[in-house]
């Protein structure tokens, strides 16, 4: 289908959301679910955390359907709340740790692993081990690297969208990441050798 | 300003970020670019559409939520909409009649010295209050709201004064 007539058809969704259409809340639930989900889920790391983030952003958006101007795409405008909410939750979650310290907590427990069912043993346990290595690394990056390089790897998102939901200039958006992956490969230098290139300088 | 000079320096840094090729840049470089990004809304417009995605490093995805989770989840965003939706219906309905319902208590006290009764009137059904003092009172129309019912209450020589009660189904 051709760009301008899935920005019609998502106007006329929001439109009608806008106008408390469940079916239209549906459907863009329905196509922004995923995304929405790959970016949370890369910021706070843990999958029912994320699923919370998804629900609490898409509550907020289609609660705040009647402030959207529209000047921006709804994915914008939503991964922006998602981008909040997720680094809302990481921030509570670590004054959680804090507290919860001395009581044994589970909040470091595992990042979210994947699960594919059709792959032998062996394979699932190093995919989910490498998963969970590389969130791991991720939670520790500063938050606002942490935040943009969600964006980046889940969000399929250009970088000036990304540099639109986080509110930084572009040049910003792409030094963040430029950090961050170094940061990345220095954490898991047997990782890095699968990167795209390999050869970090 | 702008220092178009630079534009063309930096050309081959810009054009790797642009697919992605970090790995091909220097800190110093990196610099380089974005202080000039933050400067030229040429390139930076021009950058800002590009959408390389990350490299294999951080491909490994993350277990996709199942239908019975999304079904989950929609719930409880569609179960906050309808709620929402009704609390603004309530508010519609009793904002700003919330000092009626004081007066609507009174008369409800009032009524409670006066005698029901049901009687038919022009040929359509009406409750009437009738008091033991002059005067008399009488619900004029009773509406439902979804779950609100909303009751008009009037009172003196023809009806000189009204009174609005809203009550939730339910209420006791």
């Amino acid at each position: 289908m051709p760009d301008d007539d899935v920005h019609e058809m998502e106007l006329r969704l929001l439109q009608h959301a806008r106008d408390g259409d469940r079916e239209a809340r549906r459907a863009l639930f329905e196509r922004y679910r995923e995304v929405a989900f790959r970016v949370a889920v890369r910021v706070v790391g843990h999958h029912d955390d994320a699923l919370d983030v998804v629900q609490d952003s898409f509550i907020k958006a289609f609660d705040a359907l009647a402030s959207f101007q529209g000047d921006a795409a709804f994915k914008t405008w939503l991964m922006r709340i998602v981008n909040n909410r997720a680094l809302d939750q990481i921030r509570s979650r670590r004054v959680r740790l804090a507290v919860s310290l001395d009581q044994g907590t589970d909040e470091a427990r595992p990042a979210s692993l994947p699960d594919h069912g059709e792959d032998r043993p062996l394979e699932q346990m190093d995919r989910r081990e490498s998963a969970e290595r590389i969130q791991m690394a991720m939670s520790r990056l500063p938050p606002a690297q942490q935040a943009v390089m969600a964006l980046y790897v889940g969000g399929e998102l250009t970088y000036g969208q990304i540099a639109e939901i986080v509110g930084v200039p572009v040049g910003t958006v792409m030094s963040r990441i430029f950090h961050a992956r170094r940061q990345l490969h220095e954490m898991l230098p047997d990782l890095a050798g699968h990167d795209r290139s390999g050869s970090e300088s | 300003m702008t220092d178009r000079g630079l534009c063309h320096i930096l050309a081959d840094a810009m054009a790797a970020l642009a697919e992605g090729r970090f790995d091909e840049i220097t800190p110093q470089v990196m610099a380089e670019v974005e202080r000039h990004l933050n400067e030229c809304p040429d390139c930076a417009a021009r950058l800002g559409t590009a959408a390389p995605g990350a490299g294999d490093l951080l491909h490994v995805e993350a277990r996709a939520p199942s239908a019975a989770e999304w079904a989950l989840v929609w719930q409880r965003i569609d179960g906050a909409a309808q709620q929402e939706a009704h609390q603004r219906r309530r508010h519609r309905l009793g904002h700003g009649m919330r000092p009626w319902m004081g007066l609507s208590a009174a008369a409800a006290l009032l009524a409670t010295a006066g005698l029901w009764q049901w009687h038919e009137s022009a040929g359509r059904a009406r409750w009437d209050l009738r008091f033991a003092g002059p005067g008399e009172a009488a619900i004029e129309s009773l509406e439902v709201f979804g779950d609100a019912t909303a009751f008009v209450l009037s009172a003196g020589d023809d009806g000189a004064a009204s009174i609005i009660w809203v009550m939730e189904n339910g209420e006791t």
